[in-house]
């Protein structure tokens, strides 16, 4: 929250001749780990959990592309023994069945075996207690600092509103789900990739207002109809934890007080008790198991709020210069073949 | 080069002329005949004083040049020789001051003093012949910085500055332009004990650490303890920075202003009754707002900064053998970013202390310290507005002895009480703000310490000075103190219970013995070797995960959790004194081991935390290097050469994987810099003119860098999986300044001008690295430079 106030602020020491520029710099040793990305959610599936592994630190064109995991066994096991096998689909994602969904009073634990056989679990995750409906989504137009009186850059600001419960500790995860706008006769439905997360440490059982996103106006999505789709998770702490060390890295731009990165712990972990698996370059031998094989990322079980509200444009001040576009709807990226249904009901 | 020898011996033989006529007797027969004189050998002493200010020259020279033997002066100007029937030619030296000779004729005990003036540029032709200070200096790990050596090089921004000149000395460090912290032998830039005329400084910095906190045109000379540091001083692990006042004159007045590009200063000292009661006042204030209009960035161009510092120096000289003195220092920063937040410190020190010379050999101190920081964080954010307000509160009271029996003995004893209360935040939220008020209970400690110091020459070869130190640190309630499970790491959700203490109950208390031991063995009048050895506990901690010093950084108290960090040092090395001490060098080893070493989880959330202990680590930590120092006291060229080469690690191995730093392996610690070089010229042209050149080399500083990249959520992470496995790029600079003195009868017009360059060659070196995935261009490092460009500055001095 206001941790990310104090290291813009603390930013401005950078007072004279301050520069920021790529570098080249040797990185750490290359590895190749496991990544895991996905939850589940008590909303009716399917829920995806996507397995890549890590990749150059490079463009796409000089071999910088996450490699999704092929021909993996992915299951989610709850406490009584239940398996869940996840589904195989394009680009490493792997999807539970429609009709998943994780229960009240439920852990679940995921479990993946590579192609080569490796064997990775997670701890178990608990589905927290029901969290708190999102009551309603503010939006508050803002005007960025700038030394030029005409060239500035703005957006909007939008907060969920939500009644805390008291006397417990909570924790929040936002995501946009995607937005819906309408630009230069086009209808485009686009991921917006913001994350936020809060502890309620400080605002228990608050009716709290919290700054989730900013929507920069880049001259496209605020020219005639916006809607925004948010979801609210509520999850555990040590999910808060893993998110909020994410969220602390990306919001890393250079200040001189930044804080070092940290390495970011996942809750998976290399099956120890594994042994050795058959080592797939020499056929007939075995690999001994690693114990240090770190995985990034996380498996998460959250209970999910959503509430989605078209953004009144009326409250923008100073809207930016349009930009027009001259190719056919259907060649732009994120292109919705007609207008959306939501636009037709007004919500 | 024959008519610079004829001069030389022009000189020497005008001075030795000059000297036989004015032949001064010691220790005569009184007028009435009756005093009877002791036999030989004689105690000859008496003082060394600035004659502008009447302030006493701390470690000037005495030598005696025929028979080879010196001394130097203590902390109050005074020096003593032990000397036989006979004629000798003292001459008595201090940097920034001319050498002064006189001859004397020994007939008994007696007094001599001598009163030098500011080293003026008259001096041009001569070559000053220092003595082999290094070698004879008793002192082990001490560095001292004459104000006008700190002058005379290359400010930022028209700004000398303190701290930094410090980091040109061997064994000192810093992390980068803007930093104030520095870090010495290997410790954190919290194991720096910084005295201003005895007060402890928490935020020794202005403007987020582009200034230091101290100005320079009332301060008389900088001591940095760097090993074996003397039993007196305790607390911190590393280093003490001893920075004393000018003492206004009590015959007349003087001052000096100073107008600089983004400050100015002042400084003014006289009597307020004559040879009763002196002044030193100083002030310094910023007007920087002007050049971050000039900034293109518009969060800089939007953003408002400003600084003052001022100084009061109160002498009342009782009689000759008393005197009480006060100081006041206050200081006071506002920051305001172009967004919603704004930031403000205070520091305010003020001290009072009573100085009686009981007798010729007795004396005592008896001193007052208080030192109050105080720092306000506004948020004006919607629905999130906030102050946050903390501070620490330090109050002392100081009693010691100091004994000088005789020529060979100095002994110092004595004790100083410490109160310190901590308040790490009180959150005060506005009207519209959702957040709830908080106060995060503050900490309150009691340290005590009793020192014994003893400086015994055994021979004339052989120096020791030895002492122990006893300190004592109560941390008293009122206090809350969480308990975890044994079983499971240190969490908030593993907390199960909380011990409740009321106001002054004991929470927690440690005490340690701190021996101390410095070694001078002469080898011969040019070769000395000296070994030191000392142990320091520390039990205030900086806990912060930035590298450098800022209003949101917390000190914490050692309790239950947070042990003291107790510090042991070895140092040995070999001073030497080429060409009649005109060469001074020095080669020396130390090694350092750290028990309670603090460091911090990966991505610890320090900010208004009242469970602290949940995201800090303790282990050990070790430093070791050695130094290689050779400084040039030419009059007309003159500089040093500083090496060092020093490793600084720690390990963390806790019982759980999260309280475990790479896999409880020897990691480098945030300022581990293995190669520091650093060289210092000064040179005259002329009478009027100096030019000064600092370069610095250093390996850059250690960072965590990605072995590769991982995507969340659609977002591009670095992966990072080894704390400070990679360095950021080397470190090099060059700063150049001119000083030029205009000839002139009027005073106006009569003062300095320094122009000066920084970074001359616009060398973009990186103070931070960080990793980043930008829209059309792959996830790469970039580099942040504070400074990336030459800064010129240009500032006017006049003294009246």
């Amino acid at each position: 929250m206001y941790i990310k106030n104090i290291g813009l602020g603390i930013a401005c020491s950078i007072l004279f001749a301050t520069c920021i520029e790529p570098l080249e710099l040797e990185a750490d040793q290359e590895f190749f780990s496991l990544i895991v990305d996905g939850f589940i959610t008590n909303e009716p599936g399917p829920h995806s959990i996507r397995l890549t592994e890590v990749g150059n630190f490079a463009s796409l064109r000089d071999g910088g592309l996450n490699q999704w995991e092929e021909n993996a066994q992915v299951y989610i096991t709850d406490q009584d023994g239940n398996v869940t096998t996840l589904i195989e689909g394009d680009f490493g994602f792997y999807s539970t069945p429609s009709t998943f969904k994780a229960e009240f009073g439920n852990s679940y634990t995921l479990e993946i075996i590579r192609s080569h056989g490796e064997r990775y679990l997670s701890n178990s995750q608990t589905l927290p207690n029901e969290g708190p409906v999102i009551d309603s989504l503010l939006m508050s137009f803002k005007k960025l600092p700038s030394s030029d009186p005409v060239a500035f850059e703005s957006g909007i600001e939008i907060f969920s509103q939500f009644q805390d419960p008291a006397e417990e500790d909570n924790f929040y995860l936002w995501t946009i789900n995607r937005e819906i706008f309408q630009a230069d006769g086009c209808f485009f439905s686009q991921p917006v990739e913001q994350l936020k997360t809060l502890s309620d440490a400080r605002q228990d059982g608050e009716i709290i207002t919290e700054k989730i996103m900013f929507l920069q106006d880049d001259g496209r999505r605020f020219q005639s109809k916006i809607y925004v789709d948010v979801s609210q998770y509520s999850v555990s702490s040590e999910a808060f934890e893993f998110h909020r060390l994410v969220e602390s890295q990306l919001s890393v731009e250079g200040d001189i007080f930044d804080p070092p990165v940290g390495i970011i712990s996942s809750n998976i972990i290399r099956d120890p008790n594994q042994g050795s698996i058959p080592d797939p370059d020499h056929p007939g031998e075995t690999l001994n198991v690693d114990p240090n094989d770190i995985v990034f990322g996380y498996f998460g079980v959250y209970n999910v709020a959503k509430k989605g509200s078209f953004i009144p444009l009326e409250i923008i001040e100073e809207k930016q210069r349009a930009i027009g576009n001259s190719k056919p709807c259907n060649e732009l990226l994120f292109n919705l073949d007609g207008e959306p249904e939501i636009f037709k009901t007004g919500g | 080069m024959k008519l610079f020898d004829l001069l030389i011996l022009l000189f020497v033989v005008h001075l030795s002329f000059a000297q036989t006529q004015r032949m001064i007797p010691i220790g005569y027969h009184s007028a009435d005949g009756l005093k009877e004189q002791a036999p030989p050998p004689y105690e000859v002493s008496g003082r060394v004083i600035d004659v502008a200010t009447g302030e006493p020259l701390v470690g000037a020279n005495i030598y005696i040049e025929r028979q080879e033997i010196g001394t130097s002066t203590d902390e109050s100007g005074a020096f003593k020789l032990i000397l036989y029937t006979g004629f000798y030619k003292l001459r008595v030296s201090s940097t920034g001051y001319e050498t002064d000779t006189k001859t004397i004729n020994v007939l008994g005990s007696g007094k001599i003093n001598f009163l030098l003036t500011d080293e003026i540029t008259e001096l041009d032709e001569v070559i000053i012949r220092e003595s082999n200070t290094n070698v004879i200096n008793r002192e082990v790990g001490k560095e001292v910085l004459s104000i006008s050596s700190i002058k005379e090089l290359p400010p930022i921004g028209g700004e000398a500055d303190v701290l930094k000149s410090l980091a040109l000395l061997p064994g000192v460090i810093i992390a980068g332009e803007a930093s104030s912290g520095f870090n010495v032998r290997g410790g954190g830039a919290d194991q720096n004990l910084i005295l201003m005329d005895g007060a402890p400084l928490y935020n020794p910095s202005h403007m987020f650490g582009f200034f230091s906190a101290f100005n320079p045109n009332i301060i008389r000379d900088v001591s940095l303890y760097k090993g074996a540091i003397p039993s007196n001083y305790g607390g911190r692990g590393s280093s003490v920075v001893d920075i004393t006042y000018k003492k206004g004159n009590f015959d007349h007045w003087n001052g000096d202003v100073t107008l600089g590009m983004v400050s100015s200063k002042f400084s003014a000292g006289g009597p307020i009754i004559r040879d009763k009661i002196s002044v030193m006042i100083g002030g310094r204030g910023s007007y920087v707002n002007w050049l971050l209009k000039q900034a293109g960035d518009a969060d800089i161009h939007n953003s408002r900064a400003s600084f003052y510092d001022g100084n009061v120096l109160l002498s009342y000289a009782i009689n000759p053998r008393n005197e009480i003195e006060y100081s006041l220092y206050q200081s006071d920063d506002s920051f305001r970013f172009a967004g919603d937040t704004s930031y403000q410190w205070q520091n305010r020190a003020q001290v009072i202390k009573w100085t009686s010379t009981l007798s010729d050999q007795l004396s005592v101190r008896v001193s007052a310290i208080q030192s109050d920081y105080e720092a306000t964080i506004k948020d004006n954010t919607r629905f999130t507005d906030f102050d946050l307000e903390s501070g620490i509160l330090d109050n002392q009271l100081g009693l010691d002895f100091t004994l000088k029996p005789n020529e060979r003995h100095t002994l110092k004893m004595g004790g100083q009480m410490k109160w310190i209360k901590v308040d790490p935040g009180a959150l005060i939220t506005g009207e519209e703000s959702t957040l709830a008020p908080e106060d995060i209970m503050s900490e309150k400690a009691q340290e005590s310490g009793l020192f014994f110091q003893h400086n015994f020459e055994i021979s004339e070869k052989i120096d020791i000075s030895y002492g122990i130190r006893w300190s004592n640190f109560r941390l008293l309630g009122p206090n809350s103190l969480n308990s975890y499970n044994p079983e499971l790491q240190r969490s908030i959700e593993n907390k199960i219970g909380q011990t409740d203490f009321s106001n002054n109950d004991l929470v927690k208390k440690y005490s340690g013995i701190e021996p101390r031991l410095a070694l001078n063995y002469k080898l011969n009048q040019d070769l000395s070797l000296k070994a030191g050895y000392n142990r320091m506990n520390q039990y205030i901690h900086q806990v912060s995960n930035t590298t450098s010093i800022s209003p949101v950084d917390i000190w914490k108290l050692s309790d239950p959790f947070i042990k003291p960090e107790i510090i042991d040092q070895y140092s040995l090395g070999l001073f030497k004194s080429l060409d009649q001490g005109q060469i001074e060098a020095s080669i020396e080893g130390y090694y350092k081991d750290w028990d309670n070493v603090v460091d911090y989880k990966d991505g610890a959330d320090l900010f208004l935390n009242d469970h602290l202990e949940t995201e800090l680590l303790t282990g050990d930590g070790k430093s070791y290097g050695f130094e290689v120092f050779v400084k040039k006291k030419d009059s007309r060229f003159n500089g040093w050469v500083s090496y060092t080469f020093s490793r600084s690690l720690r390990k963390i191995e806790g019982p759980f994987k999260l309280e475990t730093v790479n896999r409880g392996e020897w990691y480098p610690s945030n300022f581990d810099k293995p190669h520091n070089f650093s060289m210092v010229t000064r040179y005259r042209f002329g009478a009027y003119t100096t030019m000064s050149t600092v370069l610095t080399v250093s390996t850059g500083r250690p960072l965590t860098t990605p072995g590769g990249k991982w995507t969340y959520q659609g977002q591009v992470l670095g992966a990072f999986n080894e704390r400070n496995g990679g360095r950021i790029p080397d470190y090099h600079r060059l700063d150049v300044s001119l000083q030029f003195k205009w000839p002139s009868p009027h005073k106006l017009l009569a003062g300095q001008w320094t122009l000066a360059v920084y970074n001359i060659y616009g060398r973009e070196n990186a103070f931070s690295v960080f990793f980043k995935d930008t829209f059309g261009a792959p996830p790469q490092p970039f580099r942040v430079s504070v400074i990336g460009a030459p800064f010129p500055s240009l500032s006017y001095e006049i003294t009246f």
